[in-house]
């Protein structure tokens, strides 16, 4: 009986409260879903012809004005090993698997002041042989973050947005551990890629004569290795664990190219286009060293870089058509001030590493209605160094892709 | 007979849904209507996947640096195979050096080998430049320091092979004024299976002050009891090796087994002893996918250093009841150090 008096409680509250409460709370799903299929190509090898999915799911909902609750789940699955955003030099995997799940709480007040709060968790698995399991990949990883951000809108002043954000991750590689402390040798740690990261971050969003955009970033992360000890100048290791530090400086500059500049469409038709420019700086500094048991060669630094990025894109979209047309660029140079260059033998010499890559893409997409459009883009990535030793890693090789699918949107 | 209870629950379930459902269409907005707002939010999305993309390649980063450090590489059986080298300074004199090889698809199987190399003087702070004359000169100057002894021993579960080399010194074949040609040789070699001995080399009437190489006795297992007996004796260091005459034809080996692919980068080798045991030894040059390096057709002598891919040697035996112990090395630059 107690029971159903507490139900009836409930359920009375719900329905008269509810649709009350409802008038001012709004859902705004938000889905967007790609269905591709392709291929890449490296070195003159072909892969297989593979699936790429992607699924992102935004529930949001406005609890009041300015006041919102975004959850999202976001997956992707990709089937083959395709070319992605080569950054680093790495050239993929077989099969990956990516989940994510955050919550974020974002909050404006009548003064421009924005907050903004979230949580995740993400998950990546990869097969890379064929005898290797989902969930036993070497390097799966589980990552939990937690971000908080403030900021200040100006409106009407060039100075549109200021925001500065402290965001906290973990990384952890549960089925990575060192060789040695499998046979209890204490050598060199045990997980060796766990780290614990501390990322802040301000950026500057800039708008002149309403059609150019500017926005200035600033990112720096602290990465602390768990259990990753510093290799001495001896061949052996400290107790001291590994920590890095990471900068970039970015600069996005985007503009809407004038109708004048552009050509007449006939059939109604109109033309717009648009071009961004990306450019960024990345310097990162490691505290950790380089011992080569073979060469018996110690190098301080082995890890640090200074990576300059330009990324140009130029967009062009027609209307009511539904056709966009993309055509983008990247050149990335890479210096190792610490890491010497080696000949074909593998002998150190006094010059340092440095890698130049050039990429070109083209992407179209034609919108059908209803949300949904058909895409294709292809690409080609030529990267190039000053070493000729390359038995441990390939250092020069051009690469290139295609994918083509079906995209939603909601 | 009805539930009064079950019935009520009922028809308040029915009133919650019903209440849910007013606000969930009191809820769902008029998506024209907040186009702006919807743009808003799409782009606070993108941030936040924009945001994780960059701390997925941070692990991407990680991945690299596995691979650059040479440290996860194909065999050539197609097993992934993670390589660890670590270098250790248990004396003043002496170099350790373990490579750690598992395959996580083979259970975690892990396969090592501990390389133990003692010098003929205590070694400076910086290793560099050792490993070029650790072994001899090839027309350099005289090495400073160079290898006496060393303690090979490669494991795989219970399996092991054991390889001890004593009494090294430096043999010169040829000098041109500051120019040396000269070999690390040693007076006794002991190779020995799951703690069994199987080969023994003892040089005798040699003398080291007047480069003198003297004879070199072998011993094999002896086909009635096993025990390592003198079976052979050679002269010649290089170059020509001259057999002096068998002096127990029941401890030769009954077979020698040498292959070599001709296209390939391949080497085969299986001794059978008189007692019916056997040691075998595949050698490849690799690459990181496991392929084996072709060899130029033209010149089927032609074996490319083993610097240019990496090692995998094979040993079987015997005694290992059809397992292997099975080594891949990542390359690097120093002349052969026989780990």
């Amino acid at each position: 009986m107690k029971k159903l008096l507490l139900y009836s409680a409930v359920c009375f509250m719900a329905s008269v409260f509810l649709p009350s409460v409802g008038a001012e709370v709004k859902f705004l799903p938000l889905i967007n879903a790609d269905l591709m299929g392709g291929q890449s190509f490296y070195q003159g090898k072909t892969s297989s012809f593979g699936g790429h999915c992607t699924l992102d799911l935004v529930p949001a909902l406005r609890l009041k004005d300015g006041v919102y609750l975004l959850p999202r789940y976001s997956g992707a699955y990709i089937g083959s090993s395709l070319t992605i955003e080569i950054e680093d030099e790495d050239y993929l995997y077989q099969q990956v698997m990516d989940h994510a799940f955050s919550l974020k709480f974002m909050g404006k007040n009548a003064r421009g002041g924005v907050f903004k709060l979230s949580g995740g968790y993400m998950l990546e698995y990869l097969r890379e042989t064929k005898n290797e399991k989902w969930s036993h990949g070497l390097y799966d990883y589980g990552s939990p973050y937690v971000e908080v951000e403030l900021g200040k809108e100006f409106a009407d002043k060039s100075l549109r947005l200021f925001s500065l954000g402290y965001r906290y991750y973990t990384m952890r590689f549960p089925n990575y551990e060192s060789l040695a402390s499998k046979l209890q040798l204490d050598l060199s740690g045990e997980d060796l890629m766990d780290t614990d990261n501390h990322k802040v971050f301000m950026s500057a969003d800039i708008i002149i004569k309403r059609e150019v955009f500017i926005r200035l970033g600033y990112d720096l992360l602290l990465s602390g290795y768990q259990d990753q000890k510093v290799a001495l100048e001896t061949g052996e290791y400290s107790n001291e664990m590994r920590e890095d530090k990471t900068s970039v400086i970015k600069c996005n500059l985007g503009c809407d190219l004038p109708a004048k500049h552009l050509g007449s469409l006939s059939g109604g038709q109109t033309m717009n286009a648009y071009v961004d420019l990306e450019l960024g700086l990345k310097i990162k500094r490691s505290g950790q060293n380089y011992f080569d048991a073979d060469a018996v060669a110690f190098i301080a630094g082995y890890y640090d870089y200074n990576r300059f990025d330009v990324k140009p894109v130029l967009t062009y979209k027609f209307t009511p058509l539904g056709l966009a047309v993309s055509l983008g660029g990247r050149f990335s140079a890479k210096f190792y001030p610490n890491r010497p260059l080696q000949d074909k033998e593998g002998f150190f010499e006094e010059k340092k590493l440095r890698s130049k890559t050039y990429e070109a893409n083209l992407a179209v997409t034609y919108d059908i209605g209803r949300g949904v459009s058909v895409s294709a883009s292809g690409g080609y990535a030529s990267v190039k160094s000053n070493t000729s030793y390359e038995k441990l890693y390939t250092y020069n090789y051009d690469s290139a892709y295609y994918i083509a699918g079906l995209s939603y949107e909601y | 007979m009805i539930n009064r209870e079950d019935e009520m629950m009922k028809k308040l379930m029915i009133t919650v849904v019903v209440g849910l459902l007013v606000f969930t269409a009191q809820s769902f907005a008029s998506r024209d209507e907040l186009k702006d707002e919807l743009k808003e939010l799409r782009r606070e999305a993108r941030e936040g996947i924009k945001a994780e993309r960059s701390q997925a390649n941070g692990a991407r980063e990680l991945r690299a640096e596995d691979s650059e450090g040479g440290r996860t590489v194909i065999d050539v059986r197609g097993n992934r195979v993670r390589v660890e080298k670590y270098l250790s300074r248990p004396a003043d004199n002496q170099i350790r050096v373990v490579v750690l090889n598992t395959r996580p698809g083979l259970a975690d199987r892990v396969d090592q080998v501990n390389w133990t190399g003692t010098f003929n003087q205590d070694l400076p702070l910086d290793l560099r430049g050792i490993g070029r004359g650790m072994w001899g000169s090839r027309g350099g100057p005289r090495p400073e320091y160079y290898i006496t002894n060393v303690l090979r021993v490669a494991t795989s579960g219970d399996n092991s092979l054991t390889v001890t080399r004593d009494g090294g010194w430096l043999y010169t074949f040829a000098k041109l004024g500051e120019r040396e040609w000269c070999l690390v040789i040693f007076n006794n070699e002991l190779l020995t299976i799951n703690g069994i001995g199987k080969i023994e080399r003892e040089r005798i009437n040699y003398d080291i002050d007047l480069n003198l190489p003297g004879m070199v006795k072998i011993y094999y297992p002896h086909r009635d009891d096993s025990v390592l007996t003198h079976a052979l004796t050679r002269i010649g260091v290089t170059g020509q090796i001259i057999w002096l005459g068998t002096e127990d034809a029941l401890a030769l080996p009954t077979k020698h087994e040498w292959e070599r692919e001709p296209n390939e980068h391949h080497l085969r080798d299986k001794l059978v002893f008189a007692d019916g045991t056997w040691i075998s030894r595949d050698r490849y040059l690799i690459d990181d996918e496991g392929h084996v390096l072709e060899r130029d057709a033209d010149d089927p002598g032609h074996w490319l250093p083993f610097w240019r891919g990496n090692r995998e040697i094979i040993h079987g035996a015997s005694e290992f009841d059809g397992e292997t112990i099975d080594i891949v090395i990542t390359p690097g630059p120093a002349e052969e150090v026989g780990y």
